[in-house]
């Protein structure tokens, strides 16, 4: 069998699915159901989260101003970084899920895309958790917060110990959790470039 | 554009270009409702683009890239059953067109063996037999025509193995 005998036939053929009767003015006011639209629907969920968390703080903020605890700031800080995060996963989802430029190019722009996300997430939560550990260093040797006082009454050695065991852990669970996630869809990009190869 | 125009556009080149829209979700998807799921999903998409379109390429180029991005990279497929191996999966309707049984046949056999191509080939084959020039399936792939031309005599050969295969009713692993 030969491919080039074939172009008259394939042409011909008719490969229109049988139960295909859409009216395509209404199907384009559809929403996409694909995974990254998916995907983009739960980061814009998030992002409509911060604004209670605003309202949740304001009262705290109106009425001590910037005196606030470090648990607070803390607290507002971790809600902050995680609203901007949310955002720029909001923004990555959208661009990788544009459609348009050669296949090679656009395969390479997704995987990029992603995989620079997923670094950027391992990246900005262990920092985020450094942070922490540092502030708590920070508010039990200059008693900021005597809440904190019980923190100082461990062994620095043991405490020092502690903190490494759950950056570790922390960046075990985490990287696991986005190759849960993306894992299979970078697998899969990474694959049809190597098929284009 | 205004929109009511831009939308009746939309439409009439949707039309008129409609049967590389229904080739894609025959070669990606492996039911009917895959089928009808991958149209939606590549019509929606191309509107989406289609706002933005400039018109530097031509229509048809573009509409197989958007069609093609969203097939492979855009869509996700039911988890098939590792063990079922389907080669009717991809049928094609000569109804239209009334061949004969032989031309039906040998075209379920050529739709058989691309259906056992991965998912690169499987757009090459079908930009190839659309009748595109290398200069065009270079555009919408984005591989360069060197190397396309190499790819092409591959995949004319690994089909050519297909179909004795399948004739003999070997089954390739």
């Amino acid at each position: 069998m030969e491919l080039d005998q074939f172009r008259d036939m394939w042409a011909k053929s008719a490969t229109q699915p049988s139960a295909i009767n859409y009216n395509i003015t209404e199907l384009i006011y559809r929403d996409a159901k694909g995974p990254l639209a998916m995907l983009e629907k739960k980061f814009k969920a998030t992002l409509y989260i911060f604004p209670f968390v605003m309202i949740l703080f304001s009262g705290t903020f109106i009425s001590n101003g910037v005196n606030q605890s470090v648990i607070t700031w803390l607290l507002f800080s971790i809600l902050f970084i995680e609203f901007l995060f949310a955002l720029f996963n909001y923004i990555t989802v959208k661009q990788i899920q544009q459609p348009t430029g050669n296949v090679k190019d656009n395969l390479l722009k997704r995987a990029f895309l992603l995989q620079q996300r997923n670094h950027n997430y391992l990246h900005l939560y262990v920092g985020l958790y450094v942070l922490m550990a540092a502030l708590l260093e920070l508010s039990v040797y200059f008693d900021f917060d005597t809440s904190h006082n019980w923190w100082g009454h461990i062994a620095p050695l043991l405490r020092a110990t502690i903190i490494i065991v759950f950056l570790i852990a922390q960046y075990i669970v985490k990287r696991h959790s986005q190759k849960k996630m993306y894992g299979q869809y970078i697998d899969k990009l990474n694959e049809l470039i190597g098929q284009m190869e | 554009m205004k929109q009511p125009d831009l939308h009746s556009t939309f439409i009439r080149l949707i039309k008129q270009h409609e049967r590389i829209i229904y080739k894609v979700c025959y070669l990606y998807a492996d039911t009917e409702a895959n089928r009808q799921d991958l149209y939606q999903e590549v019509i929606i998409q191309v509107w989406k683009g289609y706002q933005k379109f400039r018109g530097d390429a031509k229509f048809s180029t573009w509409l197989y890239q958007v069609a093609i991005n969203t097939a492979i990279a855009g869509f996700r497929k039911e988890k098939k059953s590792p063990v079922v191996f389907d080669d009717n999966a991809i049928r094609p309707d000569m109804s239209d067109t009334g061949p004969g049984e032989t031309e039906t046949a040998q075209l379920e056999q050529l739709y058989a063996a691309i259906n056992r191509l991965n998912d690169i080939e499987k757009a090459l084959v079908m930009l190839y037999l659309d009748g595109n020039s290398y200069e065009e399936m270079e555009n919408v792939m984005g591989i360069p025509n060197g190397a396309l031309r190499v790819k092409m005599t591959r995949i004319k050969e690994k089909l050519r193995q297909l179909t004795k295969n399948n004739q003999h009713g070997i089954r390739p692993i």
